[in-house]
Order: structure tokens, then sequence, then C-alpha cells
């Protein structure tokens, strides 16, 4: 990925996502900023709970409202602003510019229409197609995402596909309006690594035809390792590392980062007989409750945490490369 | 610590040192279901010696879970031999059961679904000894306290209820009930998949541990061959029911001879293989294509033909049986040559 | 790896303070008391129970005996709410049946409970042919008509309390024993129950111990649905003149009055309303228990 200077397609500033737990506002996503540019993979990382799903929905403008709603910041598409941006405006861009794979194949379908129907509904919805068009449409999409006979499949209910077809078929529907920006939220954990595979390669090859930007969530270091460019890393709703996907895997920067990348088991070609031990990330993610606390959220798991550390939250330290990472090591470091 | 160390196998002590903890011979567990039978595990073979961890690798559905619990038991084996300790227990019942039930015990996948919500956790660790009589009464709650020390949880959290604790402690409540009854097998079924990756190196971790402390012999499922190579020394690859490739840990990877056994690898996605890449094609296609086909409806022949990028008209009607290649790898493919080719 | 991990153990970490252990019981209790409607439904039940159980000791008058004037209108005489068709005091006749109306309600929904929970647990635990068999048989009882077979039941064998609480218990346990056995089918393939049959738990105790504490939740709310249900069923009984001639009951008073409903509305409208308020707190409890049993809706 060079570092054209052309704008962003998509620009966060400074975004914030609150849920109100037992009457107190808990940020699940905090003072959050990054772009996106056209035909870019951007990865989102980061263990359970640290806000990545959150802030796919509010890009969707699909925050659940109550308990939750996006509090304060900024997030342009183009030249739109989407926060507070009317609900009609929202639907006429969600599905269309922006459009998300979520993790649960099968229970994001509906299971009493066709596939070729949901495909087609989402197809009239936005491009103002006649029924014919938009069936003809189906076929078509069902096509370009690998469904063997799809003037067969149209037809078929979601209970009559596999997993991996599935998926294939959300797919369809996310990009059956070529959106400019479309969300994966961890699109394969629920599906068998050689049906994986399969769904990445149909990620990339789409993505190289329609020149879409993709925000690709997960918890696999791999995964960003082989299908992102860029990867932000999150912890308890905030970002504490971004940088280039393949600088990121060879030396993450932040302790978290680094934890997360060296605590998963390597396949190597030639392994020890007998197992080194794992790094390990001691304690927990915080819950929602500890989310407002001041200080790094990472601070009471961090092994080189700092006095400071429990006070205030570091500044994000760039360096070259377009790296940032968000620690006072760091920031100590860079004085 | 009091380290509640195997009981000492009785049956065990006639047999010759050599004989495995665990030999499977011809195992079949079927299912019926509404318009037919499920073969959820259609004939496999495997020995694990003392000590060993086995791994059990192969995309959902193909009757890892099956076969898991057959060994353990917990399922009917509808043909077929199960061997601990040289004894057959394959169609044991009542007290012989109940002694075998001693010996091998179960590490579950879903911490959530494994443990009863309606018990403390003391409670949970210690239902094994009562059930099973395991010692003197007297000495059951110091006992419990061991095992809560030895899977890292505190004596204080004997009290709470699953609900209140992490997935991850969740997880060592069972591991530590696992080990209550002093088992010499312990089968873990995907213990830590549905665990936060950081989470899963503090479980895979303890497991580790345990086997060499306790001397404990696994049998190991999982779907990521990353976690079954760090933690196991044989490992079997299951497609549709069958064993399809067995090796020890690095014969496996340093000479795959199944074409599954190579996609699997070449499918699991990798830091290390990414990172030494140069721009444009970040990856190789995916190697095979299509979907894995229905249990309730096999196909003749190879189940994996109709993947197969080598499959021949004679791999869809004949069925291949596990052949020994040598170096205790053994494949169950017509073309496989023996040297990661295919004749 | 251009930087080793900085450390490949735990390094030693602040115990955190073990939290109070909180049984699921007392979670559900947490969010039954945030509950406005179910909180005014307990305190409404708890009433309807206080009336049935002291009321009689308290209010001395007999249901049975002539009082006063037949059909004195409320507020007319010293029996406030005035009497009825033979002159019976109509307050004496709501304490008093209020204890007989909840007693043969209560046991009628315990019958049906035990019936539908033991049907319902050997069907769901066992499944195949002890399944099906006890399926056949629970169909065959769901298809009859509920009140004809009742007021068969209680023409053929008297109208005595007990046995007009056999009748409503023998003909409404079919859905119990369906919730039952759904829920029973289910637990079993959890792995808990699994990891107990692991250790030799018998199947006594997997039934009785491990599974139906689990299934609890939805048959408690079917439980308080059937005592409302048992009490409508028993007025309704009353009313087509098959109660128990020698225990007065909110339904009998009705059913008594009927011919006078035009001359004395207090007569029937006092004793429906006691057993629509009894049926109402009934109901908001099981709504409730439904809300503050269910996991789902317990994590927020
Ligand atoms: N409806 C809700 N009410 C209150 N808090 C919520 C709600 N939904 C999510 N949260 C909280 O928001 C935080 C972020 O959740 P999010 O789903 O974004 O996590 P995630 O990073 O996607 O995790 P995962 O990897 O499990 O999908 C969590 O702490 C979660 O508890
Ligand atoms: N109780 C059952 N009744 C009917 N079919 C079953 C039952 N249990 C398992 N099966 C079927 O048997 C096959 C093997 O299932 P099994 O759970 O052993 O697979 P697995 O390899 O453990 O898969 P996963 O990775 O998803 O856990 C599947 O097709 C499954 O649908
Ligand atoms: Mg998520
Ligand atoms: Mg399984």
């Amino acid at each position: 990925m060079s570092m054209t200077p052309t704008p962003p397609l998509l620009s966060v500033r400074d975004l914030t996502v609150a849920f109100r737990v037992r009457g107190e506002d808990a940020p699940v996503v905090r003072d959050l900023s990054f772009d996106l540019h056209e035909g870019e993979t951007l990865g989102i990382v980061g263990e359970s709970g640290c806000g990545k799903s959150m802030t796919a929905l509010a890009l969707m403008g699909l925050v659940p409202n109550p308990p939750g709603r996006i509090a304060s910041g900024s997030i342009r598409l183009g030249d739109e602003e989407l926060v507070a941006a009317a609900e009609a405006r929202l639907r006429r861009v969600r599905g269309a510019r922006i459009s998300m794979v979520f993790q649960e194949p099968m229970t994001s379908l509906n299971p009493v229409f066709t596939v070729g129907e949901q495909i087609a509904e989402t197809a009239r919805a936005h491009l103002g197609l006649s029924a014919r068009e938009a069936r003809d449409r189906a076929v078509e999409m069902l096509r370009l995402v690998g469904i063997p006979a799809p003037e067969r499949r149209v037809g078929d209910y979601p209970h009559q596909l596999s997993g991996g077809m599935r998926q294939r078929v959300m797919i369809a529907i996310a990009l059956v309006c070529e959106p400019q920006v479309l969300i994966a939220d961890e699109p394969t954990t629920a599906l068998d690594v050689t049906v994986q595979a399969q769904i990445f390669d149909l990620f990339r090859e789409l993505q190289d035809r329609m020149n879409t930007a993709v925000i690709l969530i997960t918890h696999d270091i791999g995964v960003v390792a082989e299908m992102t460019d860029r990867v932000m890393v999150m912890y308890a709703g905030r970002k504490v590392e971004e940088g280039p996907a393949a600088d990121f895997v060879a030396a993450p920067r932040h302790p978290y980062a680094r934890g997360l990348v060296n605590c998963v088991p390597r396949l190597v070609a030639d392994p020890p007989d007998v197992p080194e031990p794992l790094f390990e990330i001691p304690g927990l993610v915080p819950g929602a409750e500890a989310l407002a606390r001041p200080g790094c959220a990472f601070a009471p798991r961090c092994p080189r945490a700092m006095p400071v550390c429990g006070r205030e939250f570091p500044p994000v330290t760039a360096s070259p490369g377009g790296r940032s990472v968000a620690c006072w090591l760091d920031a100590e470091g860079a004085r | 610590m009091t380290v509640p160390a195997p009981s000492p196998p009785s049956a065990s002590a006639a047999v010759p040192a050599e004989a495995p903890l665990l030999d499977v011979r011809g195992l079949e567990v079927r299912f019926p279901v509404r318009g037919g039978v499920v073969h959820a595990v259609g004939g496999v073979d495997f020995a694990i010696p003392r000590g060993q961890a086995f791994g059990l690798v192969g995309e959902s559905g193909s009757g890892k879970t099956t076969a898991a619990l057959a060994c353990a038991r917990l399922a009917e084996a509808a043909a077929g031999e199960i061997r601990l300790g040289g004894e057959d227990v394959t169609h044991i019942s009542g007290r012989e059961l109940r002694a075998m039930r001693r010996r091998v015990q179960i590490v579950f996948q879903d911490p959530y679904a494994s443990l009863n919500p309606r018990e403390r956790a003391g409670a949970i660790v210690r239902r094994p000894l009562d059930l099973m009589d395991v010692g003197p009464k007297s000495g059951r709650q110091a006992r419990v306290e061991a095992l809560f020390a030895l899977v890292g949880l505190r004596p204080e959290q004997q009290a709470l209820f699953p609900h209140q604790f992490s997935g991850g402690q969740r997880q060592r409540i069972g591991i530590a009930r696992a080990l209550a009854s002093g088992p010499e097998l312990i089968v873990c079924d995907e213990p830590v998949s549905a665990l936060d990756v950081a989470i899963q190196a503090q479980i895979l971790n303890l497991l580790a541990r345990l086997k060499r402390d306790l001397g404990l012999t696994y049998l190991f499922i999982s779907h990521d061959l990353a976690v079954v190579q760090h933690l196991c020394d044989e490992i079997a690859v299951m497609y549709l029911g069958r064993i399809v490739e067995r090796a020890p840990k690095r014969a496996l990877f340093a000479r795959p001879l199944h074409p599954y056994t190579r996609a699997l690898i070449e499918a699991a996605p990798s830091a290390d293989r990414a990172v030494g890449r140069a721009g444009a094609p970040r990856r190789r296609a995916a190697a095979i294509q299509g979907d894995p086909p229905s249990p309730l409806d096999p196909p003749p022949g190879c189940a994996f033909a109709g993947r197969c990028p080598h499959a021949v008209d004679r791999c869809r009607t004949e069925v291949p049986a596990l052949r020994d290649m040598g170096g205790g790898q053994a494949v169950a493919c017509l073309r496989a040559d023996g040297a990661g080719g295919f004749v | 790896m251009s930087e080793p991990p900085v450390m490949t153990s735990m390094p030693p970490m602040p115990p955190m303070p073990v939290p109070e252990p909180v049984s699921p019981a007392r979670q559900a209790w947490r969010m039954f008391r945030r509950n406005g409607a179910a909180m005014i439904g307990l305190a409404l039940l708890l009433l309807v129970l206080a009336e049935a159980a002291l009321g009689p000791a308290l209010y001395s008058v007999s249901p049975d005996d002539m009082v006063w004037m037949p059909l004195t209108p409320p507020g007319a005489s010293e029996y406030w709410l005035g009497t009825d068709y033979v002159g019976r005091d109509l307050l004496a006749g709501l304490i008093h049946g209020g204890r007989v109306t909840l007693i043969v309600g209560g046991s009628a929904a315990a019958l049906t409970v035990a019936i539908g929970v033991l049907v319902g647990a050997f069907a769901g635990y066992y499944g195949g042919r002890i399944d099906n068999a006890l399926m056949r048989v629970t169909e065959f009882f769901q298809v009859l008509p509920n009140l004809l077979l009742a007021m068969v039941v209680v023409m053929l064998f008297g109208a005595s309390l007990v046995n007009i609480a056999i009748a409503i218990g023998a003909v409404s346990w079919t859905s119990t024993a369906r919730l039952t056995r759904v829920e029973f089918m289910r637990l079993r393939e959890m792995d808990y129950v699994r990891a107990e049959r692991s250790i030799g738990a018998s199947d006594a105790r997997l039934i009785w111990a491990v599974i139906l504490p689990n299934a609890a939740p939805p048959l408690i709310v079917s439980a308080a649905l059937s005592a409302g249900t048992a009490i409508l069923f028993e007025a309704g009984l009353a009313f087509l003149g098959l109660g128990d001639p020698n225990a007065m009951s909110w339904g009998r008073i009705i059913g008594d009055n009927r011919p006078y409903v035009l001359d004395a509305w207090w007569a029937v409208t006092f004793p429906g309303l006691a057993i629509f308020l009894a049926v109402l707190a009934i109901s908001l409890v099981g709504d409730g228990l439904n809300d503050a049993l269910n996991p789902r809706l317990r994590e927020r």
C-alpha cells in the first residue's frame, strides 16, 4: 500500500460509543480515529469485548439504541458526515455505499426467504431495479461469489446451503450494490479452515475487481498477516497500536499487541518434541464498568506498567512508516 | 501442594509396558436420524502410548467428538473395539464401567455449557470424588483445594457459581473436575476453541504442564492445526468419519501425504508465511474447492475425492484403507506414494 | 521476530478480591425485584394468600348461615358487601371461599405439574420407545375436551374438593409434559450432563438432581400459569353447579347467584373481582418470573 496523498475514503475522528450500564455511561469505543483508503484492507484485532464489533456497527449507523449511542466524534464517508445524519439518509448509505458481513452466517440470513429473494431485495431497495432485473442481478451475484449452478441456487432457502455457501450469500448481499466500504466482522470464525481460505480468496478477488475498501475484524494474527494491509489493535475500546500489517506482525510495539502476537502457537515446519510454554497475557479484559477509569486500561495486566500508566492515558507516538502506538514506554523513549 | 497423582492402574499391571494406554480398532459410531443413519465415525484405528498426547484434527462434522465420546464410553460403539490398558472396555457395564470412568475423564469444548449453572465451583470439582468414591471422605475437601491450586484457582473461589467466572476460569474448573478422580487418560474436546486467544495460551500452558507433571495421556481434539502441533506427539487427520492420515507430529508437517492434510496445512493462516511475502499476490489460491460432503449421504469411494486435485476414477469407487508408510506414518489414499507424491 | 517475548509466564498479579457468591436463584430475585408489575403482582398475591390463611379466623361469620335478608345490597346492613339470594353474608363467603378456591387451584396446579413433569421427564430423558408411548398418551389427553372431561370425572366420582382438584389436574397436565419433555431433550445433550455421566451418575441423579433443577425456570412459570388456569377452571365447574356443595368457593358463589344477576349485581361482581385479582396477581408474578429466570434478559 503506497502512502498516496489522496484523501481517505472513510475518515473516523474521535469516535466515542457509549453504553448505559447500570446507570453509568460506559465508553465501549473511545476517541477512535483512523482512515481507510480506496482498495485498502484494514484489520482490526483485539480480544473479545474490545469494541471491534461496536466500531463496525457505529460505521453502519447500527449501534443498538438504547442502551448504546454514538456519544461524540465524526465519521466521514467521502464528503458526507454520517454521525448525526438522518436515519433516512443513513438507510440510503447503508447497504449501498457501506455494507457489512456478520460473523454468524446462519442467523444473519432470514430463514423464510430464498437467498435469491434476499439478494434481490437489497438490489431493489438501493438500485431501484425491477423485480426481473433484481432477480437476474441475484443470479449474477451468486455466480460472482462462486456458488455453482447459481440459476438453481437462487431458489434455495438458507438452511439448504452449507455454512460456507451461506457466508458467500452474505457476501453477495453485501456486495450487490458495489459498496465503497465492506466491513467483515469475523466472517470466517464459524467456518472450517479450508472453507475460510476459499472465502478469503473470494474477498481478494472481488476487492481487486471492484477496488472496495475492506475492514476485516478478526482475532487471528495469521489472518491479519495474510489478508490486511494495515492493522489497528484495539484494547478496551481504544486504539493502542496501528501500522502496516507486515511490520506489525514482525515486531509489535505495544505490550498488549506483543502479547496478542506471541500468545498463539505458530504452525512451524519443524516443531519441537516438548512444547515451549506459550507467552501468556495474564488477567482479563476489563468489564464495561471499568472502561471509564483514567489511565491505560491495559496497565493492570501489563508486565511493564509504571505508575503513570494508572493515571493517564498515554499520548499517541507516531513513527516513520505509518506506525503509531499509544504507550508510555514509547512516549518516554521519544522524549 | 498435594498433587493428585493418577491412581495406579490395577488392570494394566499385567500388561507389558509397551502396550498403549488406549487402543482403538475399527471403531464405528452411528446415529439414527430422520431420513437415515449418520455414520458419524466409520471405522477408525489409533493407539495412544501412555504419557503421550494424541491429536485429532479435521473439519466440523468429521466425527472427532463422536469418536472421543465413544472412547470415554459416552457414545455407543456400533462396531470395533476400545481397549484401555490392554483391557477391552467396549461393552463393560456396572461396576467395571464405573471403575473405567475413574481412569478416563473429559474436558469439554464450551466452558459455558460444561458446568452445571446451579452448582458451586467447589461442589462441581468435588462431585466426582463423591460419586466415584475416591479416597476417604475426610480427605476430599483437602483434595478439592489441592485441585483448585493445581489449575490456578484460589480456594476462596470454591463458593462461587459458574456464571461468576470468566471463560478461562471456567475451563480451569472443568480441568480440575476431570483431574479429580486421578485419571490416566484425559479426552480434551477442543478445550480452547471457545476461548479468547490470550486465554487460550494460559489453558494450553496449563494442559502442557499437567501432562508433564502428572504423566497424563491426552486424546486431544482440535480443528486448529497449530494448537495440535504445539501440544501433541502424534496426530490423526479425520475426514467424514475416517482417519485419512496418521503420523508422528514431525513427519506429518515435514511430509504430509494425504491431499486433505496438505490442504489443511496450506489453508491455515500463518503469520510467518505471510510476513515474508513480497508485494502482490498475497496468497496462493485456496488449495481445494468445494464443500465437505454430507455425512448423511456419503459418496462412494474416497470421501475427499470430490474436492481432491489428484482424484482419479478409481478414487470415486474404492474406499482407500489406511496404509502404513513407515516411520509411524499411515495414509488412506490410493494415490499417495509415501514420499509426498502421487502415483 | 525482532524482539523476544517479554516474559513467558504469569507475573504475580495482585489477587483480585473474590466476589460474593451469587446463586442463580438470587440473581433471579434481583431481576424480579426490579420489575414493578411483578412486584405489584407479588404483593397482591401475598395479600390474597394472607386473606385465605388468616381471614376465616379473623372474620367469624359463617358463610353458610343465613344472617340477614336475602339480596341486601352492599352498605345497607352491618354486612358490608350485602347478602346473597338466601341471605348469606357475601363477605364471609368471599373470605372462606378464597381459601377453598386457592386450595383447589393450588393442589390442581401441583397435580398438573407433578404428572406433567413425571411424564415429560421420562419421555425427554429416555427418548425412543418410552418417549413414543408417553407422547401417545399425552396426545390422547390433549385432544379430549378439557371441561367436558372434568365434568364427567366430577359427575362420576362426586363433587368433592379432592375429586375436583384431581379432575382439573388430570385434564391439564399435557402442556407441562410437553414443555418438560422439550427441556429434558435439550438439557440431556448439555456437556455438564455428559460430564456427570462421565463420573458415573445414575439415571435417577441425572433426571432429578441435574436436569430437573436446570429445567425448572420454564416449569415454574408454567406452574404459576396453571395455578391461574386451575382457579378459573374450578370457578367454571362451580358455576356450572359442579362445585363441592359442602365448601364455599368463589366460583360457587357466582354459580349460586347466577339466576339473580339482574337483581343483585354485587353477589356475582365481588367474587368475580376476587377471581380476577387472584389470577391477575398470579400471572403478573408468572410474567415476572419468566423475565427473571430468562438468562438472556438477565445479562443486562
Ligand atoms: N447491548 C449492550 N449493552 C451494554 N454493553 C454492551 C452491549 N453490547 C455490547 N456491549 C459491550 O460493548 C463492549 C464492546 O463489545 P463488542 O461487541 O464491540 O466487542 P468485540 O470486540 O466485537 O468482541 P468479540 O470479539 O467478542 O466480538 C463490550 O464490553 C460489551 O460488553
Ligand atoms: N446425537 C447425534 N445425533 C445425530 N447425529 C449426530 C449426533 N451427534 C453427532 N452427529 C453427527 O455426527 C457427525 C459427527 O459429529 P461430531 O460432533 O463428532 O463432529 P466433530 O468432528 O466433533 O465436529 P465439530 O468440529 O463441529 O465439533 C456430524 O455429522 C453430526 O451431525
Ligand atoms: Mg464482535
Ligand atoms: Mg466436536
